[in-house]
């Protein structure tokens, strides 16, 4: 009984009152071809290696898809931490990378040839700046990271290389692993709205209810 | 102090000269070209030489220096300075003007031929006598209408003209230093589209560079045959985009 | 007076000047002069947005190329009266200074900025835009332009290339924030430079770079980026892009002038024996007249040399193009694979009359010779009979070609008689009508879609060049003496 009103309550006020203690857990796989695919270098091979595997479809064997962004709407104010991402070996590490509002990001070169970063971005200030070898760290300020969007952020020089940055408001967020799972902890229970995003196979948004404890979150893209 | 005449008439001269290129250069904003430049040069100078010599003392003024620099003995090194330096500016004058050029052969080209009184395009004959634009009337009859019209027209244009004719419609477009002989047509310029009827552009759009009359030089012009990318419809309407942007009239048949 | 303005009147020199009668609202300018491009809602979606390369700009993005204020940031006000009052050269955006006043201008920038909320949303925040320092301009010594030299095999030839034509290994893949594909600029051409060929413009480009394009930004403005390039380092690329530019575009050659050789004619495009003719300059411009127009040619100009000797002729046509095509490698967003090729066109036989045969190709009646090199099969002589009417004739024409760095030299060379086959005989001393066509095969030129030129005129000069020119002003120059003389002694006997 008390369990109930408690579920009333929290359907009613989410998510002023609630408790955040539900945990969404999952996988997220997709129906489509996993078998990788690479991409040619056309440059600077003596650093970037003759040919780089695309990272626009990585799925394992069992169907996991790796760097899906899942989120859970309007729970939790995201705050602005200390971020970076590195240029390494002409690839951009991490490919997707998830930050709060106002995050300062630290670009790193680890590589020994010229790079830019270059995002291209719509609702925030897009930034593009060179980093040669000799530029090893350049702090992109919080203010290119304002508005939530999804950004993609690219080196124009290594038509190859590009990553995402993903604005995000709130906090109950994560990417998945190699393996396509992710676990987003602090979710009051009830009713709430969530977003898969993937650079390739698209957006999905679903209801979901979350329970006190563990609720799972099994979803399959590009049917 | 008494001004030499001499150097009055030079003066005048000077000063009519650089005025006229000032008043159309500067305040006109349309260089003079050089064919009207020398007409009225040659005009002042012969006014100015005659005023001059109108009586023997002004006469005296002009023409006395020039005597007493080769008669006179007292002048002798000026005058072996002056014939010194006269023969060789002499050859190289004519060398100037005689050395051969290799210059384009000059090509005579009417811009606005006389079309023929009558033609055929989208299947059908089209009389030039009696030829009008069917939407001429909407403009007061039915203003929105009318409008409308315009408005399809400037899709016509953007989409078809612009390279050549220009944004501004003054023959400037992007593409006109690749297609700069002949020129494409300054629909602004007074004399152009003002002088014609709109029957005369129709037939002009229509058959393009390659329907001209020879005079025309329909082998050098890139205007295109437009008939085979445009509707009947769509040449009327951009025919009314231009003489709507332009602000000029068509010439009508009563006139 | 009244004559010489009735003069003026008939001359037809005034020209119509637009007006507008009351204050100058920018939305009426705007609905009147900019939607054709621009489109009603500023969206950068006019009807001609389709057919044009650079794509008009989108006013609601607010996101303007040619700025003094850091990548990304907004433009100042003076920066959108710039690129109205003067246009962006090599675009379609000509400059309205000559056609809208001072007032029109600024009314229009605020209708422009009125697109956009993010300049109303950067006020409210505090942060209106700031231009950047410019520091001070260095003298453009050889020591600095070899310190920039430096920088720019570092920072710039990735995709400008070591010659600065744009032939970096990166020019080939490059896009703008909307997806289309972008070239880097040939920093050669400056009258192609679409923000201007001014120092300061060179400079502001280098340290901002350009929005919403792969051109980064050079200069960091936080002084924490240690390594990052200064202002100084700014102004020595600056300096060196200055030593590889020319600003003014060259005049059109009406006529490529042919020189006699007693000598073989050059066989190599890269023979120093070229040095000695100054180029004839040839623009071109899309085929927009036949079958599959093409509005989005990258290829300018030809540049064209020429001798002869009493059995051969020779043209060297040179011609810039960032990609030497078919690529070997080809990065995944831009396919396109064609080949890269140029033809030279004449009449088949030189005209007696004024009459030629159709520029763009010849025509049944007056058929055109093509001579045609491409790079990926052999040249060969062309009959055409209009631009999608030609066919490969037995003429032989022998063609050596090089590229390097941004630039095809194509070398074509034929008996000066002609027959069936080969076409055309050329006749010294007579104006022979002469064109050129080019395909940028990564840009997807093919067949029609290429860029063409009108009728030019080709001259087999005179050989002797001799001393008959001398002769008459030699004779006028004695005659002078000759008076001068009768003057001398004529004033001695008065003396």
């Amino acid at each position: 009984m008390r369990t109930k009103l408690l579920i009333a309550v929290s359907l009613t006020f989410v998510p002023v009152f609630a408790f955040a203690n539900g945990t969404v857990t999952g996988k997220i796989k997709t129906s489509a071809n996993h078998s990788s695919v690479s991409v040619v270098v056309t440059k600077d091979t003596a650093v970037c290696g003759e040919s780089v595997i695309s990272e626009k479809l990585i799925v394992n064997e069992s169907g996991g898809l790796k760097n899906a962004v899942v989120m859970i709407e309007g729970v939790g104010v995201a705050k602005p931490g200390a971020v970076s991402i590195n240029q390494e070996k002409c690839r951009f590490n991490p490919h997707v990378l998830v930050v709060a509002p106002g995050t300062e990001v630290a670009v790193n070169n680890m590589d020994e040839t010229t790079h830019n970063f270059h995002t291209y971005a719509f609702e925030n200030e897009p930034v593009n700046f060179s980093q040669p070898a000799s530029l090893k760290t350049k702090k992109v300020t919080g203010e290119n990271f304002e508005e939530p969007e999804v950004v993609e952020v690219k080196c124009d020089i290594h038509e190859w290389m590009n990553a995402w940055i993903v604005v995000s408001e709130t906090s109950a967020v994560a990417v998945t692993g190699a393996d396509g799972s992710f676990t987003i902890n602090d979710i009051p229970p009830g009713s709430h709205k969530i977003r898969v995003w993937h650079e390739f196979l698209g957006e999905v948004v679903k209801e979901i209810i979350v329970k006190d404890g563990i609720t799972t979150f099994d979803l399959t893209l590009g049917e | 102090m008494k001004i030499p005449g001499l150097i009055k008439s030079v003066v005048i001269i000077w000063a009519a000269w650089y005025g006229i290129v000032y008043l159309f250069t500067d305040l006109l904003g349309a260089p003079i070209p050089a064919s009207v430049m020398k007409m009225y040069m040659f005009f002042i100078i012969i006014g100015v030489f005659m005023a001059f010599t109108a009586d023997e003392e002004t006469a005296e003024e002009i023409f006395g220096p020039f005597r007493r620099l080769l008669f006179d003995r007292s002048h002798r090194v000026l005058r072996s300075i002056v014939f010194i330096v006269i023969p060789p500016l002499v050859f190289m004058v004519t060398y100037e003007i005689t050395r051969p050029t290799l210059d384009a052969p000059v090509e005579l080209r009417a811009v606005h031929p006389a079309p023929p009184s009558s033609f055929m395009a989208f299947g059908k004959s089209f009389n030039m006598l009696t030829l009008e634009n069917p939407y001429r009337s909407l403009e007061r009859g039915k203003p929105d209408k009318f409008r409308e019209a315009v408005n399809e027209g400037r899709t016509v244009y953007y989409t078809n003209c612009f390279f050549c004719h220009g944004d501004k419609l003054e023959g400037k477009g992007h593409f006109v230093k690749g297609f700069n002989n002949p020129a494409p047509a300054n629909f602004r310029e007074v004399g152009a589209i003002g002088q014609l009827q709109e029957s005369f552009l129709f037939w002009r759009i229509a058959v393009g560079g390659p329907g001209l009359p020879n005079e025309g030089a329909p082998w050098a012009s890139p205007m295109p045959v437009w008939k085979d990318f445009l509707t009947e419809d769509q040449i009327w309407k951009v025919i009314l985009f231009l003489y709507d942007y332009t602000g000029h009239r068509p010439r009508t048949f009563g006139k | 007076m009244i004559i010489l303005a009735l003069l003026f009147i008939t001359f037809g020199l005034f020209q119509p000047e637009f007006s507008y009668a009351n204050e100058p609202v920018g939305k009426e300018i705007y609905d009147r002069l900019c939607l054709g491009c621009h489109g009603m809602t500023g969206k950068g979606d006019g009807p001609a947005a389709s057919v044009l390369r650079p794509k008009p700009r989108n006013f609601r993005l607010a996101r303007y190329k040619y700025t003094q204020t850091q990548y990304g940031k907004l433009p100042l006000d003076s920066d959108i009266y710039k690129a109205i009052a003067e246009g962006l050269h090599g675009t379609a955006m000509p400059g309205w200074s000559d056609t809208l006043n001072h007032g029109e201008i600024e009314s229009l920038v605020d209708y422009i900025k009125s697109f956009s909320k993010k300049f109303a949303k950067a006020k409210a925040k505090g942060r209106e835009p700031a231009p950047i320092p410019i520091g001070t301009p260095p003298l453009f010594s050889v020591k600095v332009i070899e310190k920039g030299r430096k920088l720019y095999n570092v920072y710039c030839k990735k995709c400008h290339g070591g010659t600065g034509r744009g032939s970096g290994s990166s020019a080939v893949s490059l896009t703008h924030d909307l997806g289309d594909r972008i070239w880097p600029r040939n920093l050669t051409e400056g009258w192609l430079y679409r923000g201007g060929n001014r120092s300061e413009d060179i400079f502001r480009t280098v340290a901002t770079g350009i929005s919403g394009t792969p051109m980064p930004s050079h200069v960091s403005f936080n002084p924490e980026d240690k390594s990052a390039l200064t202002l100084k380092d700014a102004w020595n690329v600056t300096a060196f892009v200055d030593s590889i530019i020319t600003r003014e575009e060259p005049k059109t050659s009406e006529v490529l002038v042919v020189k006699f050789t007693n000598g073989v004619v050059p066989k190599d495009p890269t023979d120093p024996k070229w040095n000695i003719i100054s180029p004839g300059y040839f623009p071109l411009a899309g085929q927009i007249i036949e079958g599959e127009r093409w509005f989005k040619t990258t290829l300018k100009s030809v540049y064209a040399r020429a001798f002869y000797n009493e059995k051969r002729i020779a043209i060297l046509l040179e011609w810039d193009d960032p990609t030497d095509s078919p690529l070997e490698k080809t990065p995944e967003n831009f396919p396109q694979n064609e080949p890269d090729a140029i033809a030279i066109q004449f009449p088949v036989k030189i005209p007696e009359g004024m009459e030629k045969p159709y520029f763009l190709g010849g025509s049944a009646s007056r058929p055109v010779t093509v001579w045609k090199w491409s790079s990926e099969s052999e040249a060969k002589i062309l009959t055409g009979k209009g631009i999608l009417r030609s066919e490969k004739t037995d003429g032989i024409i022998s063609v050596n070609h090089v590229y390097h760095e941004g630039r095809h030299k194509a070398l074509f060379s034929r008996s000066l008689g002609g027959d069936t086959q080969n076409g055309i005989t050329f006749v010294r001393d007579r104006y022979i009508p002469v064109a050129f066509n080019g395909w940028d095969g990564n840009n997807g030129e093919k067949n029609e879609q290429r860029a063409v030129s009108v009728w030019y005129w080709l001259l087999l000069e005179e050989p002797t060049g001799g001393a008959s020119v001398y002769y008459i002003p030699a004779l006028a120059g004695f005659v002078m003496i000759f008076f001068e003389l009768l003057i001398i002694i004529k004033t001695r006997n008065i003396g």
